[in-house]
């Protein structure tokens, strides 16, 4: 038998072998479920009770963005970083519940979900996925669906449910004191999503939309200077006072905030399913 | 014998090939992430710095972004088409006071009292420091603010080039200036937007020095502001020019 070519097959089998064990870091992949278009009214609107949105169909992550994914961002992204990041992009509490900039520590658990980042991290985080922030529409819409249906909100306690959660974390506790509660410890919703009330207050992409202003609860008085856009600002429905909450505390954010109880999640979009949105938009529009 | 460990040698280096090159995605690899962010000079600089040094230092990054504070609007990396289609960025106004609103061309009531309000402050200033100060309005419409609409509502109102600049863009820069500018907007579905009525001042590095919400209140604070630019801005000119 003539010599086999050994060399050149050893050569050829490591090579072979270098291909394989090549591995360039994985692309995060956030949970995501589809949420079916769908039609939901604002909680403000000039002739509320009439006003209904179409919700086009998209992409919705089942949990909010937690402490390990953001560490993994910031590694990639070093602009990111506590200690590089603008005062433009991020307030001097950014990031403060870790231990340092490529350290989580004792006071941010992997699992939890980030907390103390701005608008504009929540964003380029979103961006580093090839994803976005979700619209407040997008979100209020998914918010609203209980257990058992798309529309909880007529499922009994499903209002005093949010509210307890509410008050709940307004409630008093310093940092160090409050239970770590992973992002995918509390139950998902008909869509399957969690944690849109029973965690943490959420960014999304148009949170500068939500414009309540003094005392507009009362709504006899705003300063009609102060905002243009007639009789809509003055028209709120105030039998969600949980969805009133929420467009309030969006109100009072500047997008440099960083906050002890706001994170975020991430959405996408999803091209509808054309019947599907046809049928919502006639419905919508009777 | 040696045709076979030939074709496993030429084998094992096409696979090679087609795997690194990244012709075909490696099954056990995934695309790298692209890191995005701010993506200025001062960014790369500061991400390099990033990784030499210690966490909690901050390394001065050498490239001209680095002279902009940290809160400099001019971070924002959004470029613009101003009302003759050509691109502008922000940052293009560094070295100059600048008075920055947002508004709309359909805008009924509160857009023209804006631009109103605008021209009121301008006239407060002597003529010579006035011609130091941009006035750039930003539209929040940019689906129907096409730079023809912008040339038109700039010739209605009387807005020359170049102290009065008008600018569309990206919805998504749209909303990322409002953030940082601190103005609030919503497009109402038959309604066009509620927005809020604010201007801004900005600092010849591009910081936000005073804002003045709603129509109430009188101009003089933020004009006294304006005015220590301005004048600062015509006393160099005028150290250059004797």
């Amino acid at each position: 038998m003539k010599a086999f070519n050994y060399p050149l097959l050893v050569l050829s089998a490591l090579a072979a072998l270098v291909s394989i064990s090549v591995e360039t870091p994985a692309q995060p992949a956030p949970e995501t479920v589809r949420i079916d278009a769908g039609s939901w009214q604002p909680l403000y609107g000039a002739t509320r009770g009439d006003e209904s949105m179409v919700i086009d169909a998209f992409y919705l992550s089942r949990f909010a963005v937690t402490n390990g994914e953001f560490l993994d961002f910031v590694r990639a992204n070093p602009e990111w970083r506590r200690s590089s990041v603008k005062r433009l992009f991020a307030d001097a509490h950014y990031l403060s519940h870790w231990a340092g900039d490529l350290e989580l520590g004792p006071a941010a658990s992997e699992g939890e979900p980030v907390v103390f980042v701005s608008w504009f991290a929540a964003r380029a985080y979103a961006d580093w996925l090839g994803m976005r922030l979700p619209t407040t529409a997008e979100w209020e819409y998914a918010a609203s669906a209980g257990q058992g249906r798309p529309d909880g909100r007529n499922e009994a306690g499903f209002y005093e449910s949010i509210l307890r959660q509410y008050s709940a974390r307004s409630g008093p506790s310093k940092l160090g004191e409050r239970s770590m509660v992973s992002a995918t410890g509390t139950p998902a919703n008909y869509w399957g999503v969690s944690g849109l009330h029973d965690l943490i207050w959420e960014w999304v992409d148009d949170f500068n939309s939500n414009t309540v202003t003094g005392e507009s609860r009362n709504n006899t008085d705003l300063d009609r200077g102060l905002f243009c856009g007639g009789a809509s600002l003055e028209a709120f429905d105030v039998s969600d006072y949980a969805a009133f909450i929420r467009f309030a505390f969006r109100s009072a954010l500047s997008a440099d905030f960083a906050v002890s109880n706001l994170g975020f999640r991430v959405a996408a979009d999803a091209p509808a399913r054309k019947a599907t949105a046809e049928r919502i938009q006639s419905r919508a529009s009777k | 014998m040696k045709r076979t460990a030939l074709l496993a040698a030429a084998a094992g280096l096409l696979v090679t090939i087609v795997f690194l090159t990244g012709v075909v995605p490696h099954p056990l690899a995934i695309d790298r992430t692209k890191a995005i962010g701010p993506t200025s000079e001062s960014d790369t600089q500061a991400s390099a710095a990033g990784t030499r040094g210690a966490p909690e230092e901050r390394e001065i990054s050498t490239t001209p972004d680095a002279e902009l504070p940290e809160s400099s609007i001019y971070h924002l990396q959004a470029t613009w088409v101003d009302r003759h289609s050509r691109p502008v960025t922000l940052s293009s106004f560094k070295g100059q006071p600048v008075v920055v609103a947002m508004f709309y061309t359909h805008c009924g009531f509160t857009c023209p009292r804006i631009v109103h309000d605008l021209k009121g402050i301008l006239s407060e200033l002597p003529r010579i420091e006035r011609r130091t100060v941009g006035v750039v309005l930003v539209s929040i419409d940019p689906e129907r603010d096409t730079p023809e609409a912008l040339k038109a509502f700039g010739k209605t109102h009387g807005l020359d080039v170049p102290q009065w600049t008008l600018l569309t863009g990206d919805d998504r820069d749209v909303r990322g200036l409002a953030a940082a500018l601190d103005v609030r907007y919503r497009e109402e579905p038959d309604d066009g937007f509620a927005h809020s009525n604010t201007i801004t001042l900005l600092d010849p590095l591009g910081e936000i020095i005073a804002q003045r919400d709603g129509f109430s209140t009188n101009n003089d604070a933020f004009i006294a502001e304006l005015r220590r630019f301005t004048r600062a801005s015509q006393h160099q000119s005028s150290e250059r020019n004797p």
